[in-house]
This record gives structure tokens, sequence and C-alpha cells, in this order.
């Protein structure tokens, strides 16, 4: 029995020694995980993939961004390519696949390429932050609020763009207005221009359109003054910004914003890069420029998700 | 005391312990660590970045009026108003002091960052150095040319910096959103080595409990194996305890009992429940007994000293007592301090019986041997006075009136030694198979003259009862003796009862003394319903000349006569009496499976005399052998007389004619009578032999071994008795 015993006392003792081994394992598998798990994946880039939005002719995207591209591979001393997707969908999914480093993202895009893939806001336009948003009616209209136009009808423009849907929902929802129910009639044009002209033929009584294209319209003749009312202008916005992959090198990162930000409107090539771009100069982004647009979209993600097929 | 589980649990407590402290250790270290870096990180960034956003800020403030002055004028300078020349030279005035201002800013600035290192800003503060040197170039050139296109440059200057001012703050605001990620990487990272070593210190205490548990149940385990190995150890000291005939008990320091075995119980006729809490004193016989005890034991226990012995008696419930040998010990501790009493008491009283009954037997047989030696003496004595008194009585001349009390004294002393040897079993017995019923119908009559009137007298006997050996002359005179006590107890009347049975005796039989076979015998017991006697009395009811009747009445030789007779039969006699309870007289008789001869009365008949035979005398006493030669002649013998065995000899070889050899069995001359009747025997079988002895021992023992006519004759004999010995020798 004193043996049987014994043999027991040192299968204790060596259950014992496993269980610390196991543990110094464990341990030193945790430290391991901790301390290595960030730096994993953190690249530069042999090559520089910058996408831009389609929103013109190949040629005519190529002639506006050649200049920063050339721009971008003297500072950086990095081959650069321009990579033009389809679309806004197909832009989303190259960046999602990877095989976008860098690209131009309109809000909208921005806020889910962020949530779904992690990028990440780099610079911006000057110009990006100072997004308006005109809510036009008929010049004979006697309504001089948006509060006035309960149960009139009323135009969006595109539904996925962010300065004719999603910003001014948003202001909308701060005053407390929700769309579908203050008003009689909640319908998208489908572009800023239809929207303009919607609201000059009387086919809505309300409608909100991007600050810059009237403007643009004014300009060209496309509107002639005196045939629409701002009923109110929004606080500025951010819309466009450039965002990278969250993998990539947070130096190369870094030297990228600063190369974006050394473009000065008093230096005359840069002037040049500048004015393709429709920029007086790069300013770094933040998260926090879209938050007000990710809100908004998140709650029209709510209700979409009980009126399928509403949203994007 | 030390076990390896004490030293196990002080083991694990130490790595405990140990790990304890290392982790703390750890935790505090990842804690300092961690809160230092966030806060330090904290710390550069707020303060470069403070000063930066300040630079930002005095950057703003200082030109936004200048730009406003420079777009007024402008679009005055687009209206070709020469009027607003002075406007400009107004609005060139304000640029100096904001520039200094802005210098200043910027000087502070740049040496913060100059300290701080952060890369992030660095290209944009560089690039607004150089542009407030180009606002300054521009400045000085627009001064000079008051030319749009100076105007122009300049305001691009001012937006240049303008717009660096706004990447300044917003690079800010950058940063702050990094460095909160940061530090919730830091935090997370901190977190993530507290739970790990959370983790650790959980699996640890967990392996440690495990181990210590099993370590615990296999010391439980020894403990149990012990436990159990005592328990049975204790079981069979118990059993021991309770198997052994002595009484056993267990007592505190101050004598109560707590244990007592079986055997004690029986010895004090109590239950456990009666003598547990008790004092060990209590049931001991006698107040001052109970004290000794009490001071003895209290003097064990003060003093220390040595287990001792004790015989004393022990009171039973029922209020017979014990005797017993209690030994005591002090049991005591590892230090030597008494820790209680432990007493093993032997009960001796069967010992003592036995013993009191060995002296007894031993006190008869001496009495016996010197009564015995005694009576022998007197009883030579007595031969040669009777012998020459009766010599004398034949002379005619004498006269016979003095003679007369010679021979009646003479033969009272004969009578007195013969009851004096019939005690010390020195008499003569003639043992014949006995039919008792026979015996006692031939004595009623004289029994009931001697019992008298006012006693019953009842006999009872068993029909298949066997017969006796025994000697039945002496057997009557025992039974007469016995008959006379009984009625000297019942002097107002009563009833004796006379019956006899058949009886075993087994070697344990009370009835059975000290030395005797036990076999079959006849029991004949006489109860009477007289005084009795009492215990003082009984024990020394046969000793010889012990009497209780008065001077004169009697002898004191009539129960130790039957005693001794008894006794020399192979029987064995008791007496149970109680004062006023009557007497009980049991006498065994050694059972005899022979027939019974039918008894005939000896016929009285003249004394035989002799035809002039010759007779050789042998006998070393003198007198003795003058009285035999004496009475031989008076006899019509012819009488030669020799001293010794020697002299005998030469008698015979002589060749002179002897028809009878008369010896003496003890004989000087280191050859005895026996020896040389053998002798005599041997040379020729016709021989004639009657041998003499004084010790009826010495006749029992030769009786009949020299053949069936050889005759032992017991002195003192009387003439007849010589007389017919020798005719029914001689024929």
């Amino acid at each position: 029995m004193g043996h049987a015993l014994d043999h027991e006392a040192r299968a204790a003792a060596k259950r014992l020694s496993a269980w610390i081994l196991l543990c110094a394992l464990l341990s030193g598998l945790i430290l391991f995980l901790s301390g290595c798990g960030p730096e994993e994946g953190a690249a530069v880039p042999g090559k520089l993939r910058i996408g831009v939005l389609p929103d013109e002719e190949e040629a005519a995207l190529r002639d506006r961004y050649t200049p920063l591209l050339r721009y971008l591979n003297q500072v950086l001393d990095v081959e650069v390519e321009l990579v033009v997707p389809r679309d806004y969908a197909s832009m989303l999914s190259s960046f999602a696949a990877g095989e976008i480093d860098l690209a131009n993202f309109g809000g909208v895009t921005f806020v889910k390429a962020n949530e779904a893939h992690g990028a990440e806001p780099l610079v911006l336009r000057d110009i990006d932050l100072q997004f308006t948003t005109f809510f036009l009616s008929r010049p004979d209209e006697p309504r001089q609020t948006i509060e006035a136009f309960q149960d009139q009808r009323f135009a969006f423009g595109s539904e996925l763009s962010t300065s004719g849907h999603f910003m001014p929902r948003y202001f909308m929802q701060a005053e407390g207005l929700v769309p579908e129910r203050f008003f009689s009639t909640v319908e998208y044009s489908g572009s800023h221009d239809a929207t303009v002209y919607w609201v000059r033929d009387g086919k809505v009584d309300l409608g909100a359109v991007n600050s810059e294209v009237v403007d643009a319209m004014l300009a060209d003749g496309r509107l002639v003054a005196g045939e629409v009312r701002v009923v109110l202008e929004t606080p500025p916005y951010a819309d466009y910004v450039w965002a990278v992959q969250a993998s990539l090198d947070p130096d190369f990162v870094s030297r990228l914003r600063s190369a974006f930000l050394e473009l000065s409107p008093s230096n005359d090539a840069d002037a040049e890069i500048l004015s393709r771009l429709g920029a007086g100069g790069f300013l770094p982004a933040r998260n926090s420029d879209f938050e007000r647009l990710r809100e908004v979209i998140s709650s029209l993600e709510a209700a979409g998700r009980d009126q399928p097929g509403k949203a994007e | 005391m030390k076990t390896p589980l004490y030293g196990r649990i002080r083991l694990y407590t130490y790595l405990v312990i140990a790990t304890l402290t290392v982790s703390f250790a750890v935790a505090a270290a990842a804690f300092f660590y961690y809160d230092v870096r966030i806060e330090s990180q904290l710390d550069r960034v707020l303060r470069v970045h403070s000063r930066t956003v300040q630079l930002a800020a005095s950057i703003r403030e200082q030109l936004l009026p200048v730009r406003a002055l420079l777009d007024m004028h402008h679009l005055a300078a687009g209206a070709h108003d020469e009027s607003h020349h002075s406007d400009l030279e107004a609005v060139l005035s304000a640029l100096p002091t904001a520039l200094y201002n802005i210098k200043n800013d910027f000087t502070a600035i740049a040496q913060v960052q100059q300290a701080s290192g952060d890369a992030a800003f660095k290209p944009v503060v560089h690039k607004i150095e150089r542009q407030i040197a180009e606002l300054e170039r521009a400045y000085a050139a627009a001064l000079s040319s008051q030319e749009a296109a100076g105007v122009r440059v300049l305001r691009s200057a001012l937006n240049a910096l303008l717009l660096s001012a706004d990447q300044l703050r917003r690079l800010h605001h950058v940063a702050a959103e990094d460095l909160d990620l940061r530090t919730g990487e830091l935090t997370a990272e901190r977190n993530i080595i507290l739970v790990s070593l959370v983790l650790v210190l959980a699996v640890l205490s967990v392996a440690a409990l495990v181990s210590l548990m099993s370590q615990i149940r296999v010391t439980l385990a020894r403990q149990e194996e012990t436990d159990r190995s005592l328990l049975e150890r204790e079981k069979s000291y118990r059993t021991l305890v309770e198997t052994v005939p002595n009484g056993i008990i267990e007592a505190d320091l101050t004598g109560t009992i707590f244990l007592a075995n079986k055997a004690y119980e029986r010895m004090v006729g109590r239950t456990d429940s009666e003598i547990i809490g008790e004092k060990a004193w209590t049931f001991v016989s006698g107040e001052e007994e109970k004290r000794r005890l009490e001071v003895q034991l209290g003097e064990m226990v003060r003093l220390g000293s040595a287990p001792s012995l004790v015989t004393t008696k022990l009171l039973r419930k029922d209020g017979t007592e014990a005797d017993v040998e209690i030994a005591w010990a002090c049991e005591r501790d590892s230090r030597g301090n008494p820790t209680g009493l432990v007493a093993v008491i032997s009960d001796v009283t069967a010992r003592l019986q036995l013993e009191a009954s060995l002296r007894q037997s031993q006190k008869m047989e001496a009495m016996g041997q010197l009564t015995g030696g005694v009576a022998h003496e007197f009883n030579n004595l007595l031969g040669i006075i009777q012998g020459n008194a009766e010599l004398l009585a034949d002379n005619q001349e004498a006269d016979g009136s003095l003679l007369r009390p010679i021979l009646r004294a003479a033969a009272r002393g004969s009578n007195l030694t013969r009851h004096l040897l019939a005690f010390a079993r020195q008499q003569p017995l003639h043992p014949r198979a006995i039919d008792i019923p026979d015996l006692l119908k031939g004595m009623s009559e004289m029994l009931d003259r001697a019992l008298g009137e006012s006693i019953d007298m009842e006999i009872r006997t068993d029909p298949s009862l066997s017969a006796v050996s025994a000697d039945p002359t002496q057997l009557e005179t025992a039974l007469l003796n016995l008959a006379l006590n009984a009625r000297d107890a019942m002097p107002s009347g009563g009833k004796l009862r006379i019956e006899c049975s058949n009886v075993h005796l087994d070697d344990g039989d009370e009835a059975v003394p000290p030395g005797r076979p036990a076999g079959e015998y006849v029991l004949v017991s006489l109860s009477d319903t007289g005084q009795g006697m009492s215990d003082e009395v009984l024990r020394h009811a046969f000793e010889p000349f012990y009497t209780t009747k008065q001077v004169g009445k009697g002898t004191g030789l009539g129960l130790a006569m039957v005693y001794g007779f008894v006794e020399q039969s192979g029987g064995h006699i008791s007496i149970d009496s109680r004062p006023g309870g009557g007497t009980t007289v049991r006498l065994y008789l050694p059972r005899e499976n022979g027939a019974v001869p039918t008894t005939e009365e000896e016929e009285r008949t003249e004394v035989p005399r002799g035809h002039g035979e010759s007779v050789l005398v042998v006998e070393d006493d003198r007198e003795m052998r003058e009285l035999v030669v004496t009475m031989l002649n008076g006899l019509g013998y012819r009488a030669t007389e020799v001293s010794d065995v020697a002299a005998a000899r030469a008698v015979l070889e002589r060749g002179d004619s002897i028809d009878l050899v008369l010896s003496d069995v003890m004989l000087p001359g280191g050859i005895n009578g026996v020896a040389f009747a053998r002798e005599m025997l041997a040379r020729d079988p016709q021989s004639k032999v009657i041998l003499m002895s004084g010790y009826p021992d010495e006749v029992m023992k030769y009786d009949g071994d020299l053949g069936p006519d050889r005759i032992m004759l017991s002195k003192p004999f009387k003439r007849r008795e010589l007389a017919e010995s020798l005719r029914s020798v001689l024929g």
C-alpha cells in the first residue's frame, strides 16, 4: 500500500509540473500575440496604385490626374499607377480586394469603405470641407422656411449622393424632420440638375441640390438667375476624400500625406496640379469630418432594413 | 509533528506567494510602464500641439483681416479706381505687424517642434517658414511696385500661408485622433498582459490546488490505514481484556473507574453501569480497607511508587465476599506524569479455600503421626503391664483384688491407644465386603436403646445400594459413635435420619479431599435436628480430645476415631452444620464389588493349648520377649528365645527342632522379620512363621504377603489371640 501511495504522490507532482509548463506556454503565447499582432501586414507598397472616381472619360481622368501622379512619383520615389474602375461599386470592391492603395472616394463610398475595409482618411481638398446644399423653390413660392413646406412635394437628387441626399437629410433630421413623414411626397430625381429642373418646372415644391452645381449651372447658362430661389443653404460639410489602405506602413502614409500637404498654390508647379484637381490646397482628413454623414447613413440603413430595396 | 503533507502545504504556500509576488510586480511594472508611456506621449503631443495650434490660430488671426483688405482692394483694382491706392498702402501697412507677430510665434513653435521630433508636423512647419519668407518678399515687391501683379503675388502668398495654417490645425486633430488610437492600443496591450497574468495565476492556483488535494487525499488514505490498524489492535486488546479470567479496571487519577471488564463485573456481581463512575475502592469490603486502598492509590499517584499488590476482599451486590488480589499500577505519559490507574484483580477465593483445606489435612496428618507414635510407645508399655499382670493372675498366690484394677487399667489403656491408633489411621483393620442395610438391621436394637425414647430414628437405604469394603466392627463402632453424638446434640429430643446411597465423586467435587481418588462410593449420612455447631467448633471437630461436652462426659475421641477409621478405609468424611440448624455427617465409603459373605458368630471356646511344640521367639525388646516366652510356656509350648536374626539363624542351623518361628518385624541387625520369614520360606516352604508388630501399618503391609497361613499379630495381643494364632498355624 505505501508504494502505491508514493507512486500516486509522484504522479501528482508530475501533473503539477505539467500544469506549470502549460501556464508558461499559455502566457508566452499570449505575450507573443499581443506583442506581434499590430506589426503584422504593415508594408511599403512596391507600386502605389491610385483609384479615382470614374466621373469622366478615362482620357480626361488621366489628363486630370497625371500631374499629381508624376509629383507623387518624384516626391515619394515610388512607382505610381492610375486605376480607373468601371463604377463606384467596382471601386469599392477593388479597394476591398486590396487592388488599390490610395483612393479618391466620394463621402458615402468612403464611409462604407471605412466601415467594411478600414479605409483610413488621408487628405481632402480645401474645398471638400466647404460643400453645402441648397434647398431650392420656385421664385414665386411664398413659403420662406423649410418648416413651412410641410405636406408639400419634395425631391432629393441621386439616392447615393452625399450632397444631394445624405447631408440634406442629416440637417433635416437634426431639426427633427423626417422627410418621408414631413412632406407629402419624397422623390429621388437621380441627379442634381434634374432636381433643379423639377423645382423650376413645378414637379416638386422643394428640392435639395449641391450648391456648386447650382453655381456651375448659373455660370454656364443652363440655369437663368431668377428661375429658382434658395430657401436655405446648409452649413458646410465634407464630401470627397483621399483614403488609404489601413495595412499600409504608417511612415509611408505619413510621407504620402506630407506630399499632398506640400502642394502650395503659391508655387507655380504645385498650382498647376492643384488647379487640375480643382483645389486651392490639401488639408489633413479626419475620420470625424464624416461623422455626420456616417450617422445619417447608419440611420438610413437601419430604416432600410425595415424597407428592403429603399437604400442604395 | 512533521509529515510530508505539512512540508508540501508549506512548499505550495511559498510557491503561491512567490507567484503572487512576481505577478504583482509584473502587473505593477506593466501599469507603471504603460501609464508612463501613455502619459509621456500625451504630455509631449499635447504640449507640442497646443503650441502648434496656437501658431495656426495666430496666422489666421493676423492674416485673415489682411486678406479681407486685399480682397476689397482687388475688387477695387478691378474697377480701376485710383482713389483706392491709399487703401492699398493702408492694407500693406497692416502687414508688418502681422508678420512680426507670426514670426515671433513661429520661432517659439519651431523650437518646440525641434525638441519634439514629431515627423508629421515637420514638413508643414518648414513650409510655413518658407511661406513667411515668401510673404515678406511679396510684401516688399508689392510695396515697391504698387502694381496689380505684385498685389496678386502677395495675395497668393497670403492664401498659401493661411492654407498651411489650416493644415497645421487639422494635423493636430489627426494626431490627436491617432493618439487616442495609440493610447487605446497601449491600454489594450496592458489589459492583455494583465488578463494573461490573471490566467496564469488561475491556472497555477488550480494546479497547486489539484496537487494539494491529491496530497491530502494520499495522506488521508494513509491516516485511515493507520486508524484502521489502530482500531483493529484496539479491538484485539479489548477482546484480550474481556477474555482474561482476571478482572481489569481502569480509573482516572481521582480513582473514578471508567473501564471495567466482564470478569470484574462478575467479581463484584454488578453491571457495567453500576461500576463506571464509582471509586476504585467502593466495592472493597470494610470501611477500614476502603480507606487504606484510597490512601495507597493516592500515594501511588503522588509519589510515583511502584506497582503494588493488595490482598483484600470484595463485597458483591448479594452480600457475599470474594477474596481477591489486586495488582495496581499507575499509567504514565512519556514525561512520567501520571495519567491514570489500572488494576488487575485475581479472584483467589477458591485458592484460599483449597489452601485452608490442605492445611487442615496436613494438620490432621501431623496429629495422626504424633498420636500414632505416642500410642505405640504406650502400647508396648501396656503390653508389658498387661502380660505380667496376667501372669501374676495365673499365679494362685497372687492377690486377685490387687491385680484386677491393674488389668482393668491396662485394658482401658489398651482401649485408649486402640482409639488413638484408630484416629491415627493405624489400627489394624480387617476390611470385608459389608452390606450396610444388613449391618444397620443388626445394630437397630442397640441404636434404639442408645438414642432413647425422645429421639426418632429413620433409616432410608437405596435398594440397589452397593456393598462397601470396610472393617465391620469398626464401622459399627463408628456409626454408634455418630448416633451418640447426635443424641447428645438433641437433649430435648429430635430426629435422626440415616440415609444410604450410591454416589460417584469426581475430582472437582468438594467431597473429595486433596489426594483422594475420585470414583464410586457409598454415602452414609446421618442428619440430626440438634443444636448444630459453630464454624469454630466445626474446624476442630475431628481433632482428638476436642470436646464440647462436660468434663467426664466424653473422651473427645469419638469423631477423631470415626475420622481415622473412614480415612484409613479409603473413604472420606465431612460435616455440615450450622448453629441451630442441625448437623449432617456424611461418610463416603469405597464400594466393594465382590459378594457379601454371611457373617457368622465367632464361637467363644476355651483358649487352645499347645502340645509341647517348640517355638523360636525373635524379639529385641527383652521385656516383650520374656512376656511372649512366659505366655508360650504357660500355653504348653517349648519356647526358645533369641534377640536378633543372626541368633535365630544360628539356632536353626544348629538343627534344633523348631516347629514355629514367632518373630517381631522390626529387628536390629539390618534384617527385619519379614525378610527373615521369606528367607526361611525360601529354604523350607513348610516353615511356619508368625510375625508380630506394634505398627499396624507393617501388619497391613505384610498381611497375606507371606501366604494365606501366615498370621500377623498386632502388639499388644491377648493370650487368647496368641493361642488362637498358634493353633491356626500349627493346625
